[in-house]
């Protein structure tokens, strides 16, 4: 049988041609004018997704869960796996990329009104793809089994257990007892190989299936869009393919680039295993700096019901809030001149979240500054 | 409605009741196996010779506590700060129990003295076993 033999006899099958012209359609549509490099954004975070996903795979191979052997088996892989070091301090920074990259994506997509009708739905399945992945961060902090790492998560989900109403159950069925021990070195591994990546691929699948069918967002207001149509809005841009593709491949070449450079030039070292007191100074990733900081200005009381858990109702809410923002957000206006509330009001939540990651940042420790010793109390105040 | 319900629509219906009740159950049973069990209260001995300045620490299916020898009777308590869940260290100095997360603090008593915790540190019951103290939590 010929090759073209075998393509027809899929296509028979699988209907493969008519799903790949329908798709080579889409993507030949012109995109609005404006959409220039913004595009290698979302690239890079594809990009640095991809190198995840690979290094995941390398460590899974060679990594044992298991109080006994999880220390040793990261040792091993540091140590003595070929490349090893190398995937494992790729997969570590990525991380950090990732989160920093979908939240560059986010600043983006507000300012530029894209997350308005009718791409409600793509902000918040690209919200739940930043959820999935700082649930895969969190979970993949515990893996290597550091006393930091013990500290760290007993920590998370203590928080968790202060969580209102269905706190309590989420934290024992996580931890898998009241303590944070093998059972939770279990849990925390198959959510981070398997629960995690499979909901981050179907949402991601929705998040881009949706990028695609409705194209990138006009810098005309939303309600001219829904009358002249996507098409009458895009003339005389350029088409996902090849122009836009090639952007965003080329974002993700830079991004894989930058990583693998910082991976190599900052491997990680030894950790002590856990199974020490509990460190000071613990403090969890920039990221959650903001979260950790607030959490301390909680009383620990309110209205007689415990401080944290009334506390814990901003962040919930916050985070609720920044998920559905395109169901708050609602004006049909894409130039940030017509949003000028909208615009306020995000300033200064982002102005909040970056003061208290500053404060979470300095607090409690002793930092040269501007050629002076200064030193920080819990709040981040100068003592 | 204006048409009536067919033997199609009927059956359609009975498929999706039958498959939402299956799932459920399946995820009811799957739910049953991953919650986790309660752990039987555990038993630690604390020799009394091995008190120091009246204080000794042991620990309960890993988690530590302090065992002390006050005139009032020996007090057992959970090292564990009922904030976060970080261990308590004792500060002689300031007669402290000091949470190096968030800075709770929680007299010698475990009660607490400032900052986050919304609960005293938890009390174990402590029996007198001849040459040990018997630790229960």
């Amino acid at each position: 049988m010929s090759w073209r033999g075998l393509l027809d006899g899929l296509d028979v099958r699988l209907g493969w041609r008519e799903a790949r012209a329908r798709a080579a359609a889409e993507l030949a549509r012109p995109q609005p004018a404006r959409a220039g490099w913004g595009v290698a954004l979302g690239g890079a975070a594809l990009g640095v997704l991809g190198l995840e996903a690979l290094s995941g795979l390398v460590l899974a191979a060679h990594y044992r869960a298991s109080p006994e052997s999880a220390h040793a088996s990261v040792a091993a892989i540091r140590d003595t796996v070929p490349l090893g070091w190398l995937w494992l301090s790729v997969h570590a920074w990525g991380t950090h990329a990732l989160v920093a990259l979908a939240l560059l994506q986010a600043a983006k997509v507000f300012i530029s009104g894209a997350h308005k009708r009718p791409r409600e739905l793509t902000w918040v399945a690209g919200a739940l793809v930043l959820f999935a992945v700082l649930g895969l961060a969190v979970t993949g902090h515990l893996l290597p089994w550091t006393n930091e790492a013990f500290w760290s998560t007993s920590v998370r989900l203590g928080h968790v257990e202060s969580a209102p109403l269905a706190g309590p159950a989420a934290a024992r069925l996580l931890r898998g007892g009241d303590d944070v021990g093998a059972a939770t070195l279990s849990r925390f591994y198959i959510l981070h190989v398997a629960v995690l990546p499979a909901l981050l691929a179907a949402l991601l699948a929705l998040h881009l299936r949706l990028v695609r069918r409705l194209g990138l967002a006009p810098g005309v207001p939303a309600d001219e869009e829904a009358a002249r149509g996507h098409a009458a809005c895009s003339e005389g841009g350029a088409a996902w393919l090849p122009q836009l593709a090639l952007r965003a491949a080329a974002g993700a070449a830079v991004a894989v680039a930058a990583l693998l450079t910082v991976a190599a030039l900052h491997p990680p070292g030894p950790a002590a295993a856990a199974g020490g007191p509990t460190p000071a100074g613990l403090r969890p990733e920039w990221f959650f700096l903001a979260l950790f900081q607030f959490l301390k200005l909680a009383p620990a009381r309110v209205a007689g019901l415990p401080g944290e858990s009334v506390a814990q109702l901003v962040p919930l809410l916050a985070v609720a809030a920044f998920a559905l923002l395109p169901f708050l957000d609602r004006s049909p206006a894409r130039r940030l001149s017509a949003r000028k509330l909208s615009l306020a009001v995000v300033a200064a939540c982002v102005f909040a979240w970056g003061a208290l990651t500053v404060l979470g940042a300095v607090s409690d420790r002793e930092l040269r500054l501007f050629g002076k010793t200064r030193a920080f109390d819990t709040y981040g105040r100068p003592r | 409605m204006d048409s009536p319900a067919t033997r199609r629509d009927f059956l359609g219906l009975a498929l999706g009741a039958w498959a939402t009740t299956a799932a459920a159950g399946a995820a009811a049973a799957a739910g049953v196996s991953l919650w986790p069990r309660e752990e039987p209260p555990a038993t630690a001995r604390v020799g009394k010779s091995a008190l120091k300045d009246g204080r000794a620490t042991g620990s309960l299916r890993g988690v530590p506590f302090v065992l002390v020898a006050a005139p009032a009777g020996p007090l057992a308590l959970s090292l564990v700060c009922t904030h976060a869940r970080c261990l308590v260290k004792w500060n002689e100095g300031e007669r402290r129990y000091v949470c190096p997360c968030h800075r709770g603090t929680f007299d010698a008593e475990g009660r607490v003295v400032s900052g986050p915790p919304p609960a005293p540190l938890k009390r174990l019951a402590v029996t007198d076993a001849g040459d040990a103290w018997e630790v229960t939590g």
